[in-house]
């Protein structure tokens, strides 16, 4: 008798959402240091930027990161009044709720781009929304701009030069 | 002419932090084959002397322009290893650290492949900053010589007179009515049984009689903020209207702590269930009942006690009450203050019985274990419970004794009824219900416990997180009389340093606008929340808006808002964080 062998069926690898965390030095990132102190896990899919004050993102900044193939962008600050630079998160909390509507103009679900606040107390809140958001991620899939712009072609544009 | 760079690229262990999830090696060799990179090496620990000996060699021998460290946090070594590269005449903005410990190892500890992975692409993403960084010029900023110190208890007293004596004007605060905070609400003070009031007055009138110390009682911090060298907080006394503006180079922190709440534990809404720090305050001459040792809800001298050891302190999941975070830190003091007061209830009232709860009992400072052989020698009991069966405290209306203790004994396997007049629970430290107010103003990192954070345990016990700002006493964390007074001493020192140097260096990262793109439209003004930005009008006719440099504090924000793109914030610039994202997301 011939055994049938079962042919393995091929492992799909689960989708890995690449997300960009652009965090303020003195709240989100000490967030996120404390949620390292604490030994809080969290899934490695985010990559850190580390700026001085939300209100330094350009949105230039999160539009590039769409651009190069993110599935998902991060923004974390201080909460409200706590900025170190008195108001640089409400600034970027601004541009925040502008560039949201664009970028859903543009076909980029709303849950791809996230504005937090996340204070130096907070390691657990921290882990808490990376968690979430590359959850919601897996569920939305790969970024619709990913498969069309990587591959290399942004190449660094340099100092404009007068 | 711009260098080509040549960056090393310096891979850290950190002893088996990182090095226990993450291919340090792996991560190392990778690094060597990235463009730019001259030299990639891996060490036990890059922050050691033979660590830092590495890059120096590795800068001569290399002629390295850039240096890369993938380690701790930059919150936590960046200052180190900019030091390394300055000694060799290097600029300090030309570092660059990657976060493979606070951000991968010991986030992602069971997951090594994920790790070492997302080590290879923070360690791409420095280097292609570190491409790009420049040289920036040194800035110093003047620190005013005076002190705010926050707390008027031992540790705040202690770090006021301290400061204070090296000829520095200092602004104590503290929101009581009176100085010396829990420790003058003793009775004694173990080990050497002290009336605290003999040992704060004299240093109470001292500190109101400084030349150099203003005290404020009954007042709040309404505001503070600033940074080293040049802080600002406005003082409002309580139940006026009055508020004074100060400014002051350098803080204090020591606001101290509050006993744990045991409501709803150990059947605490009995009167007769009372705290450690309830007992001396009924126990001392100006208290309720002028020193009389009576129970609370009767007015009768106790015939028997039952103390109660670790109540929040050392709890978990099991042994906390609904709806509470578990204290899972030892307090330190209780074990030998319970001791010690049990020793002074037998002096003061020797036929009371006294029964001792205790979980396990550690009573480890100087002086503290003959203390315990003391405490034995009153023939007291000592019932050892364990954390998953709690005592049980109940009501015995009608009895001859009002409250029974039920536990079980570890040590003889029985379980014990005991027939008491009076429970008292040695309740745990929490921080003072004020230190989360001035962690969020301050910007100074809190640590599980809510207790406020040190920058490192061992190397900068006595520093905040935030440059300028210093801790004292319980505020970091549960402390006895004088570990609280020695952590003032050094932390006065610490905060007379700058205001001695009367100078400090600052962050050269601030912004600069290019005035050839600017078009004089004021976004960026609008957006300054420093007043930092301001118009010039040039010799040809054009306005342009123009940094003051010594009023920037680096934040950005101008720079995100500029519609012309004519402001550049050094350090962090546009092309520079662009880099970065580019490296996470399109090579590798």
């Amino acid at each position: 008798m011939v055994e049938v062998q079962e042919i393995p069926k091929k492992v799909e690898r689960e989708f890995e959402p690449k997300i960009i965390g652009f965090l303020c030095n003195w709240c989100s990132y000490a967030g996120a240091d404390l949620a390292g102190t604490s030994r809080v896990q969290y899934p490695p899919n985010i990559r850190i930027v580390r700026v001085m004050c939300t209100g330094r993102i350009d949105p230039q900044l999160i539009l590039n990161a769409f651009r190069y193939g993110a599935d998902g962008v991060l923004i974390a600050g201080c909460h409200e009044g706590d900025c170190h630079y008195i108001g640089g998160n409400y600034r970027a909390y601004r541009k925040y709720l502008l560039l949201k509507e664009f970028l859903q103009i543009m076909g980029i679900d709303e849950k791809r781009f996230r504005l937090e606040w996340v204070s130096a107390s907070e390691g657990e809140r921290f882990a808490k929304v990376v968690r979430e958001m590359v959850d919601d991620i897996k569920e939305i899939g790969p970024s619709p701009l990913g498969t069309i712009t990587t591959g290399g072609i942004v190449e660094d544009e340099g100092e404009p030069k007068i | 002419m711009e260098e080509e760079p040549r960056i090393g690229v310096y891979v850290c262990n950190c002893g088996i932090n990182i090095g226990g999830v993450v291919n340090v090696e792996e991560v190392a060799e990778y690094a060597s084959k990235l463009p730019n990179v001259a030299v990639a090496r891996s060490h036990l620990y890059m922050c050691s002397d033979r660590g830092q000996g590495m890059i120096k060699d590795d800068i001569d021998e290399f002629k390295l322009n850039r240096v890369v460290v993938a380690s701790c946090s930059p919150r936590m070594h960046e200052p180190t290893f900019r030091k390394v590269v300055e000694e060799k005449g290097l600029n300090k903005y030309v570092f660059e650290q990657a976060n493979l410990r606070e951000h991968v190892s010991w986030v992602h500890s069971k997951q090594p492949e994920e790790a070492t992975n997302k080590a290879k692409d923070l360690v791409r993403m420095a280097v292609a900053k570190a491409r790009l960084l420049e040289p920036l010029p040194q800035q110093m900023v003047d620190v005013k010589g005076e002190a705010l110190v926050i707390g008027g208890g031992i540790s705040g007293l202690s770090a006021a007179k301290s400061i204070a004596d090296r000829g520095f004007k200092v602004h104590l605060i503290e929101k009581t009515p009176s100085f010396g905070g829990k420790m003058a609400q003793l009775y004694k003070v173990f080990p050497t049984f002290d009336d605290p009031q003999e040992l704060l007055n004299p240093l109470i009138e001292d500190v109101m009689n400084h030349p150099n110390i203003i005290p404020y009682l009954s007042s709040e911090i309404a505001d503070i903020d600033g940074y080293i060298g040049n802080y600002r907080a406005v003082i409002r006394a309580q139940n006026e209207e009055e508020e004074k503006e100060i400014e002051f180079g350098t803080i204090v922190v020591a606001t101290g702590f509050q006993p744990y709440d045991p409501t709803g534990e150990f059947n605490y809404n009995n009167p007769n269930v009372i705290t450690l720090l309830d007992l001396h305050q009924l126990m001392r001459d100006d208290g309720p009942t002028q020193g009389n040792l009576v129970t609370p809800a009767d007015g009768k001298p106790p015939r028997s006690i039952a103390f109660i050891s670790c109540v929040g302190s050392r709890q978990n999941e099991n042994i906390v009450p609904e709806g509470k975070k578990p204290n899972t830190y030892c307090s330190r003091v209780c074990c030998t203050g319970m001791i010690a007061t049990s020793i002074e209830v037998k002096e003061k009232s020797p036929d009371t019985d006294i029964f001792l709860l205790y979980r396990d009992l550690r009573t480890h400072g100087k002086g503290h274990e003959e203390l315990f052989t003391d405490f034995r020698e009153t023939g007291s009991t000592m019932i050892r419970y364990t954390d998953d069966q709690l005592p049980v405290v109940s009501n015995n209306e009608g009895a001859e004794y009002p409250l029974t203790v039920t536990s079980y004994d570890s040590l003889s396997g029985l379980n014990i009824e005991i027939p008491v007049d009076l429970v008292v629970l040695a309740t745990g430290m929490i921080p003072d219900d004020t230190a989360s107010q001035i962690a969020s103003k301050l910007h100074i990192t809190m640590s599980a416990d809510k207790f406020f954070q040190e920058l490192h345990p061992k190397l900068a016990p006595l520093n905040s997180v935030t440059d300028g700002v210093y801790l004292a006493g319980c505020t970091q964390g549960p402390k006895d009389v004088p570990d609280s007074v020695s952590q003032a001493f050094g932390a006065a020192a610490k905060a007379c340093a700058p205001m001695a140097m009367g100078t400090v260096e600052v962050e050269s990262t601030i912004s600069v606008i290019n005035e050839d793109y600017c078009t004089g439209c004021g976004v960026c003004q609008g957006s300054c929340e420093f007043s930092a930005i301001v118009f010039e009008d040039k010799p040809e006719g054009k306005r342009v808006s123009k940094v003051i440099e010594a009023l920037c504090k680096g934040c950005g924000t101008c720079g995100s808002s500029c519609p012309s793109g004519a402001i550049t914030m050094l350090h962090f610039k546009d092309r520079q964080l662009d880099a970065m994202v580019r490296a996470a997301l399109l090579e590798g």
